[in-house]
């Protein structure tokens, strides 16, 4: 009996002095960030998952360009200044001298960026990446600090979303070499202003402060990424200390954010949600019944119901400030009025709503599920029957490729780069990504010579012609863009991209 | 003795082959294209060729079957797609902690499971007894997940004394400083299960004769309550703890994804996210080892207690 006392005294002392070490011992050189879920590679040739892969990649690599702080504006990075030749194929950049890769992996040269280029293109290299690069041909080494992209056709992206994005950044070419591509996806090496530390069991993924970084280096000594997946916890771990930036939930964002100890912001996301009419199939290949939809369906409705009201209504599938933004024209019903909306209908074969019974297909997930139901109220209100189906992933993408539905919703990655967000609605796209199964020749040709030059104001114009082909043909409703909600201690400064994306090098301390 | 145990770990094989043949039927029972879900729209069809002979969906169903069940019994679980290493290996890593952190909350909840019933026993029909079990229903009927986030709530986020998320930075100290939590959370619903057990299990006890003739010995009651009587009174919980160990395993998912520590549960529903076929195969097939495994000892445990159950 006195043996067995002692035993449970001794864990309850040891449980005690647990208790008595501080928790959130979080040193003041060092940040925790909270990221969406597991990093799944940290080699940007191979980036799966850019909420998770890019904030790390970004914080280790460096690219020839890169985007200005805060903007979508690209500026000179690793190159010092390059210049195009006339007919657009031939880029020679002029690299910085002198910058070092971490771990003692030597100078950066004309040779890394061949390396890094053209193992993204290589046959073998099933990267993901190429068709960033997809009018590469080769890079040639023209000395140590000049080195020339010769490409088969002028190549539109290769500015605006290749280049400064992962596909651009340069990995060490001897680190590469030396470890093979599978243990460089967890030994990055790159010239960025943090050096890779460790990715432990938990998955957290630590950074070190590269003191040797070519430009101003970054404030805090370290920085740890870690993958929180249920957005609760986050707002927990934010509130006990545990982390510095997490994202809160809607729900919770306006208690959060009003407190002292917390800052938060709103960022559209970059991407975009939309609702689609499938185009090539009974009813609603007629074009009349899709005005009709577009006064019918109200996305601000949606933004209310199932974002809170917390996320901008999407005119574009572009975010306001990129190359091609044209404002699709809002159907709003109380602008035009019931009758005419009746008027439609009548037109397009169904008076009174009557008879219409329309298929929509969306995820099983709650916040899809409560737009069905909204849409479907909405419709409701003019007697057209909607039947909701929500299902899993696998399901819902044969549903969508081989058309068997006559609305749907979706969200779409977008890039920076306008050719890649509108490449889903070509006809090539039929029976995989084109959502709207509509076909457009003339959408096809602008995309088509978009894509093949760097003539920004050109693109511009052709990007703003395929969004006016898209809104006369009625496809579909630009509903948001989804929303990014940062917030973090109010003794730290951060910067982020427009997307919301934190940039850790630029952290700064607020107190100071 | 012998013969029951061979026996029961012959009944082990059926199982663990139904399991594997469910978990080989995945990458067929999912509806949609493998390639599509997985990989999705920026995959080339290079990558969605070598996504499918990865996952056996080259051969016929009866030839993948067989060689999967050929690396099994080799001990090859396959390769992760997402995380370029043995899924053996991805999951060796992170087994200890779900180990560690099943075998915590089992303590936790036979230690304050027994004390409870042990009081409630003694105070038998008293206002106190009444507390008591109303505390053991209420634990008893909290879902894992629910203590979890009220523990996060209250110790971390309020008084801030215990770590809301992680394992800590590798001391003993910091380990189970981050274990208290999460363990806690893990045995609430155990704890009040074996509350209820043990006082019933000790009144039925204290009812027999043998207590009786104890007590007209003059022996001290502190002696007959926690010498004679527990001493027979705790058989029947040793031998639901194994099953309990399979249950906690289960409540351990929830407990890693909010206390954000690596684990068995966390590392397949992130698998489940990725839609990372073989390392959800391997991790499920893991857990029903383990889950076996524990059942085995419950029924070795009844039976060692239990001499009856053996002629069964």
């Amino acid at each position: 009996m006195l043996k067995n006392k002692y035993i449970y005294l001794l864990i309850i002392t040891v449980l005690c002095l647990g208790l008595l070490t501080n928790p959130a011992a979080a040193q003041d050189d060092s940040l925790n960030i909270a990221i969406p879920g597991r990093a799944q590679t940290l080699d940007p040739a191979y980036l799966q998952r850019v909420l998770s892969d890019w904030p790390v990649m970004n914080s280790i690599f460096n690219g020839l360009v890169k985007y200005k702080p805060g903007t979508f504006e690209v500026v000179p990075d690793l190159a010092e200044e390059w210049e195009i030749s006339e007919d657009n194929t031939e880029i020679t950049f002029q690299l910085k001298k002198g910058i070092q890769f971490h771990k003692g992996y030597g100078e950066f040269t004309a040779e890394d960026v061949k390396f890094s280029f053209e193992r993204i293109i290589a046959e073998d290299a099933n990267s993901p990446e190429a068709q960033s690069f997809i009018n590469l041909e080769r890079v040639e080494v023209i000395n140590q600090y000049t080195v020339k992209l010769i490409l088969t056709q002028p190549m539109g992206r290769l500015f605006t979303s290749t280049l400064p994005f992962n596909a651009g950044l340069i990995v060490s070419k001897k680190a590469v070499e030396e470890m093979g591509r599978e243990k460089f996806a967890s030994n990055p090496i790159g010239t960025g202003p943090y050096v890779f530390e460790e990715w432990d069991v938990n998955n957290n993924i630590t950074l070190k402060r590269n003191d040797d970084y070519f430009e101003v280096g970054a404030e805090y000594g370290e920085i740890v990424f870690m993958p929180m997946s249920d957005p609760t916890s986050q707002e927990l771990a934010l509130q006990s200390g545990e982390i510095d930036i997490g994202q809160l939930t809607l729900d919770n964002f306006d208690q959060i954010s009003q407190m002292e100890e917390f800052e938060a912001e709103i960022y559209p996301d970059l991407a975009i949600q939309y609702v689609a009419f499938n185009t090539s199939k009974e009813p609603l290949n007629n074009k009349k019944l899709r005005e009709a939809l577009r006064y019918i369906i109200n996305p601000e409705e949606i933004l209310i119901g199932a974002f809170a009201g917390k996320a901008e209504r999407a005119n574009s599938i572009l975010l306001e400030d990129m190359t091609g933004y044209w404002q699709a024209p809002d159907f709003k019903l109380e602008d035009v009025g019931e009758d005419y909306v009746w008027n439609l209908l009548a037109e397009a074969g169904y008076p009174e709503g009557e008879g219409l019974e329309l298929e929509y297909v969306t995820d099983a997930n709650e916040e899809r599920r409560l737009i069905g139901a909204l849409i479907q109220d909405q419709l409701s209100r003019f007697n057209i029957d909607l039947n909701i189906e929500a299902l899993e992933v696998g399901p819902k993408i044969d549903r969508w490729q081989d058309g068997s539905y006559d609305i749907t919703y979706a969200r779409f990655t977008n890039t920076v780069d306008p050719g890649y967000n509108f490449q889903w609605n070509l006809s090539e796209q039929l029976g995989k990504w084109n959502l709207f199964h509509w076909s457009n020749k003339e959408y096809d040709n602008l995309w088509q010579e978009a894509e093949t030059t760097l003539d920004s104001n050109l693109r511009a114009e052709n990007y703003k012609k395929m969004q006016q082909l898209m809104n006369d043909d009625s496809i579909g409703i630009w509903v948001t863009h989804g929303v990014k909600t940062p917030a973090w201690i109010t003794e730290i400064e951060p910067v982020f991209s427009p997307d919301g994306v934190i940039l850790p090098w630029l952290i700064s301390n607020s107190e100071e | 003795m012998f013969i029951y145990i061979t026996k029961r770990l012959l009944w082990v094989i059926p199982t663990i082959l139904t399991v594997l043949l469910l978990l080989f039927s995945l990458s067929y029972l999912l509806p949609g294209d493998p390639a599509d879900i997985i990989l999705g729209p920026r995959a080339t069809p290079e990558m969605a060729a070598e996504l499918e002979s990865r996952l056996g969906l080259d051969n016929p169903w009866y030839q993948s079957y067989l060689i999967y069940l050929q690396n099994i019994i080799k001990g090859d679980l396959g390769t992760s797609i997402f995380r370029d290493r043995s899924v053996l290996k991805v999951i060796l890593d992170v087994l200890p902690y779900t180990v560690i952190l099943t075998l915590a909350g089992m303590g936790l909840a036979v230690f304050n499971g027994i004390s409870i019933g042990l009081l409630a026993a003694n105070y038998n029909n008293s206002y106190f007894e009444k507390f008591l079990t109303m505390l053991s229903f209420i634990t008893a009927s909290t879902p894992t997940y629910i203590a979890g986030v009220l523990l996060i709530v209250v110790f971390s986020v309020n008084f801030n004394l215990l770590p809301s998320i992680g394992i800590g930075d590798g001391g003993l100290l910091d380990s189970i400083h981050h274990l208290i939590g999460p363990a806690l959370a893990l045995s609430v619903g155990w704890t009040g299960y074996i509350a209820r057990l043990t006082r019933s299990s000790m009144l039925e006890t204290l009812d027999q004769e043998f207590i009786q003739t104890e007590k007209s010995f003059g022996i001290p009651r502190y002696y007959i309550l926690y010498k004679y009587a527990l001493k027979k009174a705790i058989k029947p919980i040793i031998a639901v703890i194994g099953l309990g160990i399979g249950r906690l395993l289960g409540g351990a998912v929830f407990v890693e994804v909010i206390f954000n520590r690596p684990g068995l549960g966390r590392l397949i529903v992130d698998s489940v996210n990725e839609r990372d076929l073989p390392l959800v195969r391997g991790g499920v097939l893991v857990a029903a080892l383990l889950f076996v495994v524990a059942n085995l000892i419950a029924d070795i445990s009844y039976a060692y207690f239990d001499p009856r159950i053996k002629q069964k």
